[in-house]
């Protein structure tokens, strides 16, 4: 059968049969391998996508029952930060190697921040090229930084339930191409006072996520340190 | 996933909805939320009616009623602030607890959970205790209202016939909720090693009462305690005409219920549930009590 | 404790992987898009135990869309072990691709392969089995009686202890003399202990995908732990050399011991190597649930004797063990059990034994922890239970009798994994600070009940309608009043446990000390290639293999510290037969251990050619100007020698300032003078295993009207030597004790009574979600191993050990239950609180 499903910022046609389910569309014909499959009884959460603006398992819902609805997946990351005219923060960049040939002195101090803070190993990169972690999300940056990633199996589905906990709170807004949908979101205000978020809040948004590596601490760490920048940075 | 799903419909009303039940109901299934039947991998069905463009999504206050569309979501209910103090917050909590998966709540339906997992779910024991109706229709557009325990007494569900698509020849259209008589108690008590697990027995009672305090209307449920939900008849008259004092409480939780057979599943034995059912209705009690 | 100044290693370094694994970049076994491919499904038995009288596949076969249906008629039977170990195995050689007998439900029976998953799915509906169903047995109690159905007495099959009475293997080892040690004791106890059927559940399933390359070679893409076993071992059994397969691991969704196994590919690359196609095999959940592998169940039992002021004299172990149908991993599993949990203490005479036997339950074999978590149970309970019944307090107990440095470790030498072992000695050991730690964070002296055997009385588990339930108020006062006496701090816990009951809780503490080894002594080996590139950035290939365990950042810390350069130019690849070097595989705990010192004498060699080129164009030859401004800087300098030079950050440093950097020095190398390849390779294998140690704390509130245990903090300090990125150590720890919480509270196989598994999905085999963790506080106590690569010992498997007993030992402070078979279920806590006579012990 013939799908419409506004993908990632994207009108995209489908055709397939009834009974795919909207993971097998994803992963097969819309390439979009960030959906993963961990039990397809809708148990383990690592298919997570975001469908008018809620958070559903991919693996429990036919493509079909997407046909004229907006599906958001890790894949949209770009189209969200476009859309939000926010691509990066500004990282720091180490002084590019190689530049001059030349045998310096010594420097007496070690440059210890050109350790910690990513260079993307291709070293003859143009200046200006962004490096992939400066391409993340916030919350995707937040997990990287707070080794909230092991295996990685589950982190794109957790990535999305943080991203619809922070539409829903008014943090971001989710982008739409189809004006019917509502954007659930403006709860919050900025400049309103009180706690940002609970880890109680973060807790509750991640545990249709299992993780068997983690123990949640970390990713409840890296949902937290979004959710502060993502505030300041409004 | 099912293997051998052939047709999809996504139809716009209810009569055309029934028009396609009708036609097949043997190979084809009502999908709501799709949390059981896409979870089920059931090879008997072929042909799906998705009732999500029916407009039955709606929780609406009507005579004092609470009406909740077969197709509203627990997350959608449990948001809802106009349910978030109904029947001292019962229905909601119970919403919540029913998976502690946002996307399984955002897509677990009220009508979904009430045709396909009823057998387990904590919300049954919520909808016996809140003395819940269904609204039906049935394939000559009928419409007809009945208490849940008689829906859950039809031939379909007591047999639990497997190959058959339909559970009853027609559609559930709403849940219904009378508000309990003020001034009235509810409480949802329910027991489990982790949030996540699923109750290894729960139990949910509404009492109301006179101007005197005294238990008038008693309605006591558990689920998950025998095959099926069941509301404790023994307990209720017991309970009617008399007040909530530690010492009637304890006298209810002496009462047992030796005359249901207890569940035995992975979780836990007959013994075990037959163990904590007393202290379940002990506290139950006691948090209505606290609750008066 | 020599802390040096390091600068790449010891740092919470970026995981070299995360970036790409945040994004959702496609990286694992199945994001990837292979034309033509065949989808396999694997027919799995519905009996215990049967024999196959007769199976018909004539019918899957003329499905449309089947290319191909495999079954014991039409492979070669080759007997072999699914436990992916090195060559020679210790596990015995009892499985065949496909046998005309099937030894459990999920014991494979046939697999088909088609052009889609809904064809093979309908085909195997096809196959028309015929069993003769045998009588099973799911006791491992009465595996050995006579009239017992056994399960291996086929004459091909190898290296079973004794087929005739089902043992798998057996064990034994002594040191000194234990009747000896009995006699000299003043107090003698003992205890039987049991653990259970738990599964490793990593959130990606088994997947493999395979294909020939255009060479004709069969290319195995898996999702494995061992590439390297799984090459030597599915070539027999397809029929192909190892030359001309090529195992790829791309990242891996977990692994924790189950994808030690080779579980599915095999049957993949049979499907490939039969029809010429790519073939694609995945298990479902339902499949990872009873057809994969689990934790080996065990029941312990203990003897010990001691004097009265704590003196160890002499302890017995003896172990029955489960292995299910198959004895995979049972011989080194019951080893682990007895050489790690013999190791902890002071015990001068020892006598284990241990036998593994078969049932017709699914198939033990590998599992983060390996033996110790059972061992440890049994141990960590018996040692609180002798603790008590010698009046001292549990903690002051272990700390009087556990191993210090310099001590040896005497069962380690006559207990190795399936043979014997080497001799071992602490050369560091920080479980004293580890368990200083962690007592006062949990609070041992102030959170301990001091009295558990003042619980309060429960309702019995006989009957609903009896009078021992005591009257609600008076219930609850006591509770208070309990709690007053005990924990003045806690009375407002009573109505608020998360279920909103408001039911009595009495809270305990209870404490563990685990220990666990860096790798097999003797027996592994790992590998490692480097080479440098233009930009001074250098290629790392590993056979080690990261299944999400930070291995591959471990290794570029590794390399950066030995190369003085920074982490970010190390580009690591793991692994691949073809790619890279052997490695035995992500188990054992031995990668950072074994494999990371391969990385590290590999990276001495590049750094040595470092210094020799360097040197060379820090002091050029008369008349060749190797480079401007080195000559410009030469008026003034002394010769440089190779051993005054230093590298550093990226650069040779000579004494007097001068520098040449990386990039220009590899630049000289490969093109201007003397031109070869800086490269290094080096391999690693130790006799020493230094284990890491561990002391878990629990803090637990005990419902005594319904047996639920709550835990509420969970306390964690482990010694792994010099940590070489302490936030992956951490997340190491957070995550095996989460497992542990679901394998001493909630994970459990259960079968029926005809060892049909019953909770086949996540609904029913309940692992910890984010809503259900306790408080986690993790600490790392440093110590510097001097074996290992930078101070470094193991970390993976050991929090997964201690937590178990913890709390069990925590539950008993609670409410004076000795929880002695895990889960520790509220059934067995009910039980325990209602019919255990006042003042007994355990």
């Amino acid at each position: 059968m013939k799908l419409t499903i506004a993908l990632n910022g994207e009108e995209r046609e489908f055709d397939v049969p009834a009974n795919t389910t909207l993971l097998s569309l994803l992963r097969g014909q819309a390439n979009c391998f960030s959906v993963k499959h961990g039990c397809e009884t809708g148990e383990c959460g690592a298919c997570a996508v975001i469908v008018d603006g809620r958070i559903v398992n991919a693996c429990i819902l036919l493509a079909a029952q997407a046909d004229e609805r907006e599906v958001i997946t890790l894949e949209g990351i770009p189209w969200i930060l476009a859309t939000l005219n926010a691509v990066t923060p500004h990282v720091e960049r180490p002084p590019t190697a190689g530049a001059d040939p030349a045998i310096q002195p010594n420097p007496s101090e070690p440059p210890t921040e050109s350790r910690s803070s990513f260079q993307n190993p291709a070293a003859f990169s143009r200046e200006e090229h962004p490096s992939a972690y400066e391409l993340l999300h916030p919350v995707q940056q937040a997990f990287v930084d707070t080794h909230a990633i092991q295996c990685g199996y589950c982190t794109p589905g957790m990535i999305l339930s943080s991203l619809a906990l922070f539409a829903e709170k008014g943090f971001i807004n989710l982008p739409s191409i189809k004006r019917k949908t509502r954007v659930r979101s403006g709860r919050r205000k900025s400049g309103s006072k009180g706690p940002l978020l609970s880890e109680q809040e973060i807790r509750d948004a991640l545990a249709g996520n299992l993780c068997r590596c983690t123990g949640y601490v970390k990713p409840v760490d890296a949902v937290l340190k979004a959710a502060e920048k993502l505030i300041t940075e409004r | 996933m099912l293997p051998n799903l052939r047709k999809y419909y996504r139809p716009r009303s209810i009569e055309a909805t029934l028009r396609l039940l009708s036609a097949n109901p043997v190979r084809c299934a009502v999908l709501a939320g799709g949390t059981h039947l896409l979870a089920s991998s059931r090879r008997d069905v072929e042909e799906v009616v998705d009732i999500s463009a029916l407009k039955l999504k709606m929780v609406k206050r009507k005579n004092g009623d609470v009406c909740i569309g077969a197709t509203a979501t627990l997350q959608s209910i449990l948001e809802n602030p106009r349910l978030r103090k109904f029947a001292d917050g019962i229905l909601v909590e119970a919403c919540h607890r029913n998976s502690v998966s946002r996307m399984i709540r955002n897509q677990r339906t009220m009508g979904g959970e009430i045709c396909a997992n009823w057998k387990r779910s904590d919300l049954a024991a919520i909808l016996l205790a809140l003395n819940a109706r269904v609204k039906l229709m049935n394939f000559s557009l009928e419409e007809k209202e009945m208490l849940i325990s008689d829906f859950w007494s039809m031939p379909a569900f007591r047999t639990g016939k497997k190959g058959s698509g339909l559970v009853f020849p027609g559609l559930l259209l709403e849940l219904i909720l009378p508000t309990p008589a003020p001034p009235f108690a509810a409480a949802y008590v329910h027991v489990e090693q982790i949030e996540s697990q699923p109750s290894f027995v729960s139990s949910a009672a509404v009492l109301e009462f006179d101007e005197n305090r005294q238990c008038g209307e008693a309605r006591v449920a558990l689920s998950s305690f025998a095959d099926v939900p069941c509301r404790l008849p023994r307990l209720e008259s017991f309970l009617k005409g008399k007040t909530l004092t530690p010492e009637s409480i304890e006298s209810a939780g002496a009462l047992g219920f030796d005359e249901i057979r207890p569940l035995v599943d992975s979780r836990a034995s007959g013994t075990y549930r037959q163990a904590v059912a007393p202290v379940l209705i002990r506290r139950l009690l006691g948090r209505c009590l606290k609750r008066l | 404790m020599p802390t040096r100044d390091f600068k790449s290693v010891n740092q919470n370094t970026r995981r070299v992987d995360s970036v790409k694994l945040a994004s959702g970049k496609g990286t694992f076994v199945d994001d990837i898009k292979v034309d033509a491919v065949l989808y396999a499904k694997i027919l799995h038995s519905p009996h215990a135990h049967a024999r196959i009288k007769k199976i018909d596949v004539q019918r899957a076969e003329q499905l449309h869309g089947v290319h191909c249906v495999l079954t014991y008629r039409n492979v070669p039977r080759v007997p072999f072990t699914t436990a992916g170990q090195g060559w020679p195995e210790p596990s015995p050689y009892d499985t065949v691709m496909f046998d005309s007998v099937v030894r459990f439900v999920g014991d494979r029976v046939a697999c088909v392969a088609a052009d889609s998953e809904e064809i093979a799915e309908r085909a195997l509906d096809l196959i028309e089995v015929d069993y003769e169903v045998l009588p099973a047995n799911f006791d491992p109690r009465k595996a050995m009686d006579p009239g017992t159905p056994r399960l291996h007495l086929e004459p091909d099959k190898r290296g079973i202890h004794s087929a005739p009475r089902n043992i798998a293997a057996h064990v034994q080892a002594d040191v000194g003399d234990v009747e000896k040690g009995f006699a000299e004791a003043e107090c003698i106890h003992e205890g039987e202990y049991s653990v259970h059927y738990v599964q490793q559940a990593s959130i990606e399933p088994h997947i493999t995908i395979t294909w020939l390359d255009e060479d004709g070679r069969l290319i195995v893409r898996t999702s494995t732990q061992v590439p390297f076993h799984v090459r030597r071992i599915i070539a027999p059994l397809i029929g192909l050399p190892i030359q001309r397969i090529r195992v790829i691991k791309p990242r891996i969704g977990g692994g924790f011991g189950g994808k030690q196994e080779i579980l599915i590919e095999d049957l993949c690359a049979m499907v490939t190597v039969r029809t010429g196609r790519p073939c694609r095999l995945e298990y479902t959940r339902a499949e990872e649930l009873y057809a994969a592998r689990t934790r080996h169940p065990q029941i312990v039992r203990m003897k010990t004797g001691v004097k009265k002021d704590g003196t160890l004299t002499a302890i017995s172990m003896r172990i029955l063990e489960n292995t299910g149908a198959y004895g995979t991993h049972a011989l080194t599993v019951q080893c682990v059990s007895g050489s790690r949990a013999l190791s902890l203490y002071h015990f001068p005479n020892i006598h284990f034994e241990a036998d593994a036997v078969y049932t017709n339950l699914p198939v033990a074999g590998a599992f983060r922890g390996y033996g110790s978590p059972q061992g440890f149970f049994a141990l960590d309970s018996h040692m609180d239970e002798l603790a008590e019944k010698l009046g001292f307090d549990p903690l002051e107990f272990r700390r009087k009798n556990h191993v210090r440095e310099g001590e040896p470790t005497p069962i380690a030498e006559v207990l190795g994994e399936g043979r014997e072992g080497y001799k071992q000695i602490i050369q560091s050991c920080g479980l004293d600070e580890c368990i200083e730690l962690g007592a006062k964070e949990i609070g041992w002296k102030t959170h301990r009940n001091p009295d558990p055997r003042a619980r309060i009385p429960g309702p019995t588990v006989s009957g609903a309608s009896n009078s021992g339930i005591s009257g609600l108020k008076s219930e609850i006062s006591n509770t208070e009043s309990n709690l007053k006496s005990n924990m003045p701090n806690l009375k407002s816990e009573i109505s608020n446990l998360k279920s909103g009951i408001p039911g009595p809780v009495v809270r305990g503490v209870g404490m563990s000390c685990t220990m666990q080894a860096s790798g097999i002594p003797g027996v592994d080996m790992g590998a490692a290639w480097i080479k440098m590139n233009e930009d001074g950035s250098f290629n790392l290939k590993v056979g080690a293999t990261d299944i999400g365990t930070g291995a591959d950042t471990m290794f570029a810390q590794v390399a950066a510290e030995t190369l003085g350069t920074s982490p970010e130019k190390i580009i690591v690849y793991s692994s691949d037969t073809d790619m890279t070097p052997f490695d035995p595989g992500a188990y054992a705990s031995s990668t950072t251990y074994i494999s990371g010192a391969a990385v590290k004498k590999a990276c001495d060699q590049v750094r040595e050619q470092i210094l020799e080129v360097a040197a060379e164009m820090l002091n050029p030859k008369k008349g060749i100007a190797t480079h401007p401004s080195s000559e410009r800087s030469q008026a003034g300098a002394a010769r440089t020698e190779k051993k005054d030079l230093v590298v550093h950050d990226g650069k040779v440093c000579a004494p007097d300032g001068r520098f040449v950097t990386f990039e220009q020095i590899c630049l000289r190398s490969l093109y201007q003078e003397n031109q070869f390849q800086i490269q290094g390779h080096a391999s690693h294998m130790s006799y020493d295993s230094p284990p890491p140690f561990c002391a878990q704390f629990a803090e637990v509130d005990v419902d005594v009207e319904t047996g639920i245990v709550k835990v509420r903090r969970l306390v964690t300090a482990v010694d792994c030597g010099v940590a070489i990125n302490p936030k992956m150590a951490e997340g190491q720890i957070e995550g095996a004790v989460t497992q542990a919480l679901g394998y001493a509270l909630t994970e459990q196989m259960v079968f029926d009574e005809k060892g049909r598994p019953l909770n086949l999905s996540f609904r029913d085999y309940n692992i910890y979600t984010a809503v259900d963790m306790p408080e986690l506080k993790s600490f790392l106590v440093e110590t510097y191993e001097p074996t290992g690569p930078y101070g470094a010992k193991a970390i993976a498997e050991i929090p997964i050990n201690g937590v178990a007993p913890a709390i069990a030992n925590a539950v008993y402070n609670a409410v004076g239950v000795r929880i002695r078979d895990l889960p520790i279920t509220p059934e067995k806590v009910l039980k325990g609180l209602t019919s255990l006579p006042s003042g007994a012990l355990g």
